[in-house]
């Protein structure tokens, strides 16, 4: 065999994305951590049956005051930050990543194939977890189901935003921290989830604000503080959009130059 | 044609860590052996080599091109690292046909390329069955096929003999020599030099991040043969090893530890030959080499002094 010259060029950026993606299918999505996502993403499902099976009142009602706030604050949020981070830092931290980077593929394309993957799976994953609450919580009641069909879409669509967005920020902190796992859990369960419930101005400062406000909620509103500081409304769809696409741009732009320039132990 | 290597007042350091200082060299050789203990700096210059890492200061170049940026260069790049990790639910064939069309291989090509590659460096028998079940020879070999499958015009090895019994140390050898015949360049680093002798006659010989000598193993060699060698020797038979063992002139002392023995020779060559010998025969279990650095640390001392 003789070695090669430049007449096979690196693969294309499509290919090679595809390739990094199907990678991280096969080996970043190992049997017990799929096995621990499902049963994850079946609990809202087995508490909406419980309320049902309770009969203490409407599953629509439920759906719309509890599910989809689980959803958004704790099941979304943590989908994007476990696969988020886990997506380059597991690589990193297990040295594998120096099989990817010492190919002809841009470093900056494996973080972005990475990112679409984490958003794909949690995504599929969320978005069919969300519609067996919806069915179990209006079924077998038709009118109540059709009636709540565009909530539903609402949240969907809320939802895959949240995980791009949050994806982008974890996988930023996956290509800049060391450790990034706990400083992340911390943020995002914390910072995030917290201080958007907050009455004044801080809620701003959060993502999570931007999302609620999509679904027209108020942060605050339901807080002891309120009465002394008067809560923040939500941003309309149009900032909340602008916000949340912009900062899921930045910080995927942003890891993929720190990933392109940074030099990891490897 | 090789390729010629070109290092300019080369230097990296990693915060207040000097891992490679002021390094200047031109080298246009089929095969390059780099020589030097364990934290000479020899896996930094490998990966400055392939473009995993960026100067500090200088810099390197492969025909006047710099493989940091050089996509279309770092195509005909093949880096085989020194640790030991990998996807370890994947298959070697599948780990082989994915990183091949990394390098831009098309589907029919890639293939073809796994199953050769697979063949060569014996993992034919092995192609389906999960990495994590490989034993550490095998899973050097995979190393050094990840690196070769695409055919690149560089292959960069990182210490890829460390460990191998010495059946799998002669096969990858004349894995390595038919690659340079076929006009690949190749740059192998190692702590032995014995392992780099087999190969070539040209090494670089690094102490502590600084280029101590470059040029003939011979002359290299000679300062070694001066110092008494250690092998540590791993198998399953030590008793029965060492009585053959004892039998040689050449050897000083043996002394016997958990996975084996540990053997001093005065003459280097002839151990390791004699050591292969018996490796070959399969009679006593041998399954591994090491060279111990004391020897190579006395001619350090000496050529620093």
């Amino acid at each position: 065999m003789n070695p090669t010259g430049e007449s096979n060029p690196p693969p294309s950026s499509a290919l090679a994305a595809a390739l990094v993606a199907r990678l991280f299918f096969r080996t970043g999505l190992p049997r017990r951590r799929l096995l621990w996502l499902s049963v994850l993403l079946l609990l809202p499902l087995l508490a909406a049956l419980a309320y049902r099976l309770s009969g203490e009142g409407e599953g629509s009602a439920w759906f719309r005051e509890t599910a989809v706030p689980m959803f958004v604050e704790f099941f979304a949020l943590g989908l994007s930050l476990y696969l988020g981070v886990a997506s380059l830092a597991d690589e990193i931290e297990d040295g594998t990543i120096v099989f990817l980077f010492c190919r002809p593929v841009p470093r900056g394309l494996v973080l972005l194939a990475k990112v679409v993957a984490v958003i794909g799976v949690a995504g599929i994953g969320l978005s069919a977890s969300l519609l067996l609450v919806f069915l179990g919580c209006h079924l077998p009641d038709g009118d109540a189901l059709w009636a709540a069909a565009p909530l539903l879409v609402r949240v969907l669509g809320v939802l895959w935003l949240e995980v791009l967005v949050y994806t982008g920020l974890f996988s930023l902190a996956g290509s800049l921290l060391r450790r990034p796992m706990l400083l992340s859990i911390i943020f995002g369960f914390g910072w995030e989830v917290t201080a958007s419930h907050l009455p004044g101005d801080l809620p701003r400062l959060t993502l999570m604000f931007y999302l609620r406000s999509l679904l027209g909620l108020s942060p605050g509103a339901e807080n002891m503080l309120s009465s002394l500081v008067p809560p923040l409304p939500p941003a309309d769809a149009a900032t909340a959009l602008a916000v949340l696409l912009s900062a899921a741009g930045v910080f995927i732009s942003l890891a993929a130059w720190i990933i392109g320039r940074r030099e990891y132990r490897l | 044609m090789n390729l010629t290597i070109r290092a300019r007042n080369l230097s990296k350091w990693f915060g207040q860590v000097v891992a490679l200082n002021d390094l200047t060299f031109e080298l246009a050789a089929p095969l390059i052996g780099l020589l030097g203990q364990n934290g000479a700096g020899k896996s930094t210059l490998l990966k400055l080599l392939v473009g995993l890492l960026a100067p500090s200061r200088g810099e390197v170049s492969l025909d006047g091109r710099h493989p940091r940026h050089d996509r279309r260069l770092r195509r005909q790049l093949g880096y085989s690292p020194e640790l030991d990790r990998f996807y370890e639910d994947l298959s070697p064939a599948e780990f082989l046909l994915v990183m091949t069309r990394l390098h831009g291989l098309p589907a029919e090509a890639a293939r073809t390329a796994t199953q050769e590659t697979l063949e060569r460096v014996g993992l034919s028998a092995h192609a389906q069955r999960p990495i994590r079940t490989l034993s550490h020879g095998m899973r050097q070999r995979l190393k050094v096929a990840q690196a070769l499958a695409h055919r690149p015009r560089l292959l960069v090895l990182d210490e890829p003999l460390a460990g191998l019994d010495p059946l799998g140390r002669i096969e990858l050898n004349r894995l390595f020599r038919e690659e340079a015949a076929a006009g690949c360049t190749i740059w192998i680093s190692s702590h032995v030099l014995h392992e780099l002798q087999a190969l070539t006659d040209t090494v670089l010989l690094l102490h502590r991040g600084r280029l101590l000598a470059e040029g003939s193993v011979r002359r290299i060699r000679d300062l070694i043969d001066a110092h008494p060698h250690r092998v540590a020797v791993g198998c399953a038979r030590p008793r029965e090893l060492g009585a053959e063992l004892a039998r040689l002139d050449h050897v000083r002392r043996i002394e016997f530890t958990a996975k084996g023995l540990v053997v001093e020779t005065e003459r280097a060559d002839e151990c390791y030959d004699a050591l292969g010998r018996l490796g070959a025969e399969g009679t006593l279990g041998i399954h591994s080499l090491d060279a111990l650095d004391d020897n190579l640390e006395a001619v350090f001392r000496y050529l620093t002094q």
